[in-house]
């Protein structure tokens, strides 16, 4: 997956710009469709205006399906930013990578046992070095400890996010305009 | 019903018209536009159902300015209609 939130904030807010421009001049346009029943009257005109009150509504409908869907890119904003300005990560191949530093935090544990199991008993000065040779291993082994953390908690954040988007999207519902009947309006 | 038209104010309203119905044409374009980076900019397995969604708001447009096209030709005919009706009118006091 693949999320550039900076860039996606900037679309969001102009697309937001849109919205509201085209909220203004199809409120115009069916103003000026209705304007029409001032210099037209006969029985066609009555039909006619009640399909573009129906067509209206259609609109209006279609800015509210727009708008739910701007939201939409408005939570992946608001949730991804905690992350980082740019995500590209391969959400199914989390748990290789998991893995992977698992085997790593493993083969630290096997060398540090070794480390363990040495007689030091006999060689005071090389003792010391054994020790500090095994405490650097352990320091990077609570490193990866660590890493495997954060990166397990950037993968359950993701993972969460993207769950949640899909529950909100299921509910988004777009219903097709149908032929408007104006074929008794001539 | 009394039938009643008045030509010259019914053409004005339909100019206007046609330029907020251009307008609109072009914020469908421009909205148009802005879904399609957007799903660009995030893309995840939930793209496909965002641009399945952008799709069938792109459908409606189609439709939507179909149907006002539709409209405009209404009011055209219907300029036209009593147009003719006039002319027959005319011929029928010339003859």
């Amino acid at each position: 997956m693949k999320v550039i939130t900076s860039t996606l904030k900037e679309e969001v807010l102009s697309l937001n710009q849109l919205i509201k421009e085209y909220e203004k001049v199809y409120l115009n346009l069916y103003n000026e469709f209705f304007a029409t029943s001032f210099s037209w009257q006969d029985s066609y005109q009555k039909n006619f205006t009640s399909e573009i009150e129906k067509e209206k509504k259609q609109v209006e409908k279609m800015i509210n399906e727009l708008t739910s869907i701007k939201d939409i890119y408005n939570y992946i904003i608001e949730k991804y930013e905690t992350i980082g300005q740019k995500i590209i990560i391969n959400v199914n191949t989390s748990k290789t990578i998991l893995k992977q530093i698992d085997g790593y935090i493993e083969k630290l544990d096997s060398i540090i046992q070794s480390y363990n199991n040495l007689d030091t008993s006999f060689c005071k000065s090389e003792k010391e070095i054994i020790e500090k040779e095994r405490n650097t291993l352990e320091y990077t082994k609570k490193k990866m400890l660590k890493i495997k953390t954060n990166i397990k908690s950037k993968i359950d954040n993701i993972e969460r996010i993207e769950r949640e988007l899909k529950n909100k999207l299921s509910k988004i519902n777009i219903e097709l305009v149908k032929d408007n009947n104006l074929e008794n309006c001539i | 019903m009394k039938s009643y038209i008045n030509r010259e104010e019914l053409i004005k309203t339909l100019e206007k018209i046609d330029v907020y119905k251009k307008e609109a044409q072009l914020c469908f374009i421009n909205i148009n536009e802005k879904l399609k980076k957007m799903n660009q900019y995030y893309n995840t397995s939930n793209t496909n159902t965002l641009e399945v969604l952008t799709k069938e708001l792109e459908n409606k447009y189609s439709k939507i300015i179909e149907n006002q096209n539709m409209d405009i030709m209404i009011i055209n005919k219907t300029i036209e209609k009593y147009e003719k009706t006039a002319q027959e009118v005319a011929t029928m006091f010339e003859l």
